[in-house]
């Protein structure tokens, strides 16, 4: 055998000494004429290997031989071997297959029957999925039904152009301002006083043909509703004539 | 006249497959005192070593259509054998280990009466090796206790012989480094 064995160092020999047991004799031979070369301390293992060895042999020989605990040891075998054979005889596919198929039935009909249920928000919110569904159908269907708006109607809408001085007058049909005596057009009293309120309302939209007058969305109101509205406000939003000032009517 | 050879275990195990069962109680005949000691070198108790014994037989009755009759009975057997013993260490180390003092104490079964310190040798080798992992006692059992060679070791262990060769190696240094320890550095074997 030519297997290249050169202890060059300790742990190589270390490596090689097991081959001392159970190895070719050969190799054998080779690690003891190496270990003739070897230092002190390689040969002072080698011994203590050896000694080990020794060891294990004299251990070994006690792991031999007929034990009395395996006395009649073939015979259990063979008797638990003739068991499992005669169980698995006794059971023939057949039983086997219908065996299987009453475990089946069994575990079924202890099987928890699942019904569907559902708890009280669950209910909930599939109300309210339902109502938001036809409300958004509603909106949908009544905005194919309403007019097409006119091109570019929408653009318009956002400008609040100014109206020309000379139809106002004409177009609302109301009385002028009559200008206070002592006051130049212009100044701050000259103006109408605001009313509490009037800022938080919306401008009315531009649209086409119809006017802003007095910040109420564009639309005349009522003459009856709106002498009831103002009589009714007038103490909160009004404040008292001061001397010399008198009601302006629109 | 010459007289009939014994058949061989691949034979004996053909036979058995076609329901020979004298043909399997002869196969555990043959190879129990083996197999035993095996389990006995990785258990390290009797009770133990038996059961495993017996359960190894079973699977091997069991499995018996599967065997390749151009291996070794032997080889399949201890492979098996050496599993079981491997799963019940581990089975023992979950339960909480094992005495140590009671591994230390190895009968003698055999005929001759052996001296005082040759039994309290074994005694000691014994302990050390129980202290060992499986797999390098594994080796040290089917090699130095049982002189299985190295290749049948590796198929018995599913392993290259080159690993077996390493992992003895391994299982000596380990084997010195413990009786070291236990014993004591510088203690020879045959000192105490």
């Amino acid at each position: 055998m030519s297997s290249s064995i050169e202890p060059n160092s300790a742990s190589e020999l270390e490596r090689i000494l097991p081959l001392l047991s159970g190895g070719e004799p050969e190799e054998e031979q080779r690690v003891r004429a190496l270990l003739a070369l070897a230092s002190a301390d390689e040969q002072a293992l080698a011994e203590a290997y050896e000694a080990d060895e020794q060891a294990l042999a004299a251990y070994a020989e006690t792991q031999q031989g007929d034990h009395p605990i395996m006395l009649g040891f073939a015979d259990s075998v063979m008797a638990q071997i003739a068991t499992e054979q005669t169980a698995a005889a006794s059971t023939s596919p057949e039983q086997v297959l219908a065996h299987a198929e009453s475990l089946e039935d069994e575990a079924r009909s202890q099987a928890p029957i699942l019904r569907p249920s559902f708890s009280g928000v669950q209910t909930l919110m599939a109300m309210a999925a339902l109502f938001l569904g036809a409300l958004g159908l509603a909106i949908l269907f009544s905005a194919e039904d309403a007019p097409a708006a006119k091109r570019g109607s929408g653009v318009v809408a956002e400008v609040v152009e100014p109206i020309p001085a000379k139809e106002q007058p004409a177009a609302l049909d109301v009385e002028a301002p009559a200008k206070p005596e002592g006051l130049a057009e212009g100044s701050p009293e000259f103006a109408t006083p605001a009313r509490p309120g009037a800022r938080s309302r919306r401008a009315p939209r531009g649209r086409p043909g119809i006017v802003p007058v007095d910040g109420r969305g564009g639309q005349q109101a009522n003459p009856m509703l709106d002498a009831l509205m103002r009589g009714w406000q007038r103490p909160s939003r009004v404040p008292p004539l001061a001397e010399g000032e008198r009601e302006v009517k629109f | 006249m010459s007289r009939a050879q014994a058949p061989t275990d691949s034979e004996l195990v053909l036979a058995a497959l076609d329901g020979d069962s004298e043909s399997f109680r002869t196969l555990v005949e043959r190879h129990q005192k083996r197999a035993f000691w095996v389990a006995r070198g990785m258990l390290h108790n009797d009770e133990d070593a038996r059961d495993v014994t017996q359960e190894a037989f079973i699977r091997v009755h069991r499995s018996l259509a599967r065997f390749d009759t151009k291996l070794k009975f032997t080889t399949w057997l201890h492979q098996i054998v050496v599993n079981l013993s491997i799963d019940s260490i581990r089975k023992r180390k979950r339960r909480g280990g094992v005495d140590l003092d009671s591994v230390g104490e190895v009968e003698d079964h055999r005929d001759v009466q052996d001296p005082v310190e040759q039994q309290e040798l074994t005694g000691r080798v014994a302990r050390i090796l129980e202290e060992l992992p499986p797999k390098y006692k594994t080796i040290m059992v089917l090699s130095d206790l049982q002189g299985i060679g190295a290749k049948q070791i590796a198929e018995i262990t599913g392993t290259t012989h080159a690993t077996v060769r390493w992992r003895h190696h391994r299982a000596r240094k380990l084997f010195r480094e413990a009786w070291e320890r236990v014993y004591g550095k510088g203690s020879h074997v045959f000192e105490h």
